[in-house]
């Protein structure tokens, strides 16, 4: 089987566009559990639905559009969960609902024939296009530079913002660029991935590999790892018994999240009989 | 001698809280300085203001040079993630870190520093351990170390002992006269050790809301200014005998 699909021009461009957008999500991953911003994470993907639409409904270019709105979402959560005042998590619960609402709406009205509203929401193996690798590859240089370059301020920001401010490091605007990487990888992921469930691969890669590793250099690596594997795994099951490619990446990722949690439960409670 | 700090007339509000009133305060170079006074006294905002965490609302803050190669603030026992991926060494390589640095390496002087700042805080054998793995006296030598890693002349230390056994307590005050030496430091030490720290230091500074007093200890050795900031009967006396604080009973009115 693997010989005559990896052949084919449409899994070829599936597998490509996968990786980079699995590069992407994997290294933003790490700060997307160490920061414990995975809600955030819900609220700017889900929003897309409604930028996509907006797309949808102009007849302009759907990555411009999602883009777009995704970074304003994402400058609006920002700038509410750096104010104490409002409550967060319902400012992103109200935030994403009315913006799937909308999409949803906008999509009912413009819907045509060979609009799927389906793949949008749960990504398909067979939407990735050529031209769509380009987008991808250009959302993958840029998110995968800043976020190397600018990696150890980023992790001194979030093992200790004060500290961090003192040695002049510019906490909020390093905040403001976290959401603003993973909207870029959000619109990057919506074809392959869907909109619902992207947000699950902004936390499954590193929460494994926080399971089975202990200092940000392995963390980052083998959340690399895990993202590969759930993706080539769940690619080949998705062609396989014709699933949705969404859920089949995430399923992936979650069986690696558990063997990973029992592996570090393992190896604990080996300590401790050691021990006692 | 020279000024490295000076906040002239300073309010801060933190919330509905009026947390600093009116507070005009010098702090000279290479001096020690015991900040004192009760809970919710203004300890902690008066060192964030100093270290440019907090925005006066009203007044001015002046520092002498930027903050960043200025000060190294050690702040108020934290919440640490236990499972927070980097070791000791990491922590105070933070430390020299300023601004924004893209694709920041560790160059050679650097790594003399961060090593320099481990081995002045004792702490050389523990590098390589993960943070969360450390005791809460040692996770405070860790903290000095990465504000000595940025070689501050201005100390900022909230509450360093809190939670650490009477000897190292002692050890730990030990310590920071090593390291005013070394690093010619100026130090500002909010604590509540009543028993230890005036004896150590040069100056105290006493806040609640605003300074009863700064001054040298000698000077408010057996006066009742250390009471009237605290609320409550209080007296400290330098030598001899043990500092005593003495309890009365409450008011007759707050008996009920
Ligand atoms: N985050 C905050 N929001 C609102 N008010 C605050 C906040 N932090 C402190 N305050 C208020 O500001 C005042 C000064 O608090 P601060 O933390 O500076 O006191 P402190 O002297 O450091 O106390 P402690 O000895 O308990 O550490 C108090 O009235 C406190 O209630
Ligand atoms: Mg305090």
């Amino acid at each position: 089987m693997a010989d005559t699909i990896f052949g084919m021009p449409f899994f070829q461009n599936a597998l490509i566009g996968g990786t980079l957008i699995v590069l992407m999500l994997s290294v933003l991953s790490f700060f997307v559990v160490l920061r414990r911003i995975s809600f955030i994470g819900v609220g700017i993907s889900h929003s897309a639905l409604g930028g996509v639409a907006i797309g949808l409904a102009l007849g302009a270019s759907i990555t411009l559009t999602a883009t777009i709105y995704c970074i304003g979402v994402a400058m609006l959560i920002g700038l509410i969960s750096r104010r104490s005042q409002v409550r967060e998590d319902a400012a992103i619960g109200i935030t994403f609902s009315g913006s799937m609402a909308l999409g949803i709406v906008l999509i009912s009205l413009v819907q045509t024939q060979h609009l799927s509203l389906f793949s949008y929401l749960f990504g398909s193996i067979l939407s990735i296009t050529r031209s769509d690798i380009y987008v991808i590859l250009g959302y993958c240089a840029a998110t995968l530079f800043l976020i190397l370059s600018l990696f150890k301020p980023l992790l001194h920001v979030s093992f200790d913002e004060e500290v961090a401010q003192v040695r002049g490091i510019p906490v909020a605007l390093l905040h403001y660029l976290l959401l603003i990487l993973i909207s870029l990888a959000v619109v990057a992921s919506i074809k392959l991935v869907g909109i619902i469930l992207v947000a699950a691969l902004l936390v499954l890669p590193a929460a494994s590999a926080f399971q089975i590793a202990r200092t940000y250099r392995t963390v980052v690596g083998f959340a690399i790892l895990f993202g590969l594997v759930s993706l080539f795994s769940g690619l080949l099951f998705s062609y396989r018994y014709d699933l949705p490619s969404g859920p089949s990446i995430v399923l992936s990722a979650s069986v690696i999240l558990s063997i990973c949690f029992a592996a570090s439960r393992w190896h604990r409670s080996g300590y401790r009989n050691r021990g006692g | 001698m020279a000024t490295i700090v000076e906040l002239e007339n300073v309010w801060v509000w933190r919330g509905k809280n009026l947390a600093l009133k009116d507070v005009t305060l010098r702090i000279e170079e290479g001096k020690y300085i015991g900040l004192m006074g009760p809970n919710g006294g203004g300890k902690t905002t008066l060192l964030k203001t100093i270290a440019g965490l907090i925005k006066p609302d009203r007044g001015k803050v002046k520092i002498s040079g930027p903050i960043s190669r200025t000060i190294g603030y050690v702040p108020q026992e934290q919440r640490l993630d236990p499972d927070f991926p980097v070791t000791v060494y990491d922590v105070v390589e933070m430390g020299v870190h300023t601004g924004l640095g893209f694709f920041h390496t560790v160059s050679k002087s650097e790594r003399e520093k961060i090593e320099y700042a481990l081995r002045s805080v004792g702490i050389m054998d523990l590098a390589s351990r993960r943070i969360g793995e450390l005791s809460g006296g040692q996770k405070q030598r860790v903290f000095i170390a990465r504000a000595l890693a940025s070689k501050p002349r201005l100390l900022l230390l909230d509450e360093p002992t809190t939670g650490v056994d009477t000897k190292a307590r002692d050890e730990f005050y030990r310590l920071l006269n090593e390291l005013m030496d070394e690093f010619s430091l100026t130090i500002v030490l909010a604590s509540h050790d009543l028993e230890v720290v005036p004896s150590q230091v040069d100056e105290i500074v006493c806040i609640n809301q605003s300074v009863f007093v700064h001054a040298p200890p000698e000077e408010i050795e057996g006066t009742d200014i250390l009471k009237k900031a605290y609320g409550c009967e209080f007296e400290f006396m330098l030598h001899g005998r043990y500092p005593h604080r003495v309890i009365h009973r409450h008011d007759e009115a707050s008996d009920g």
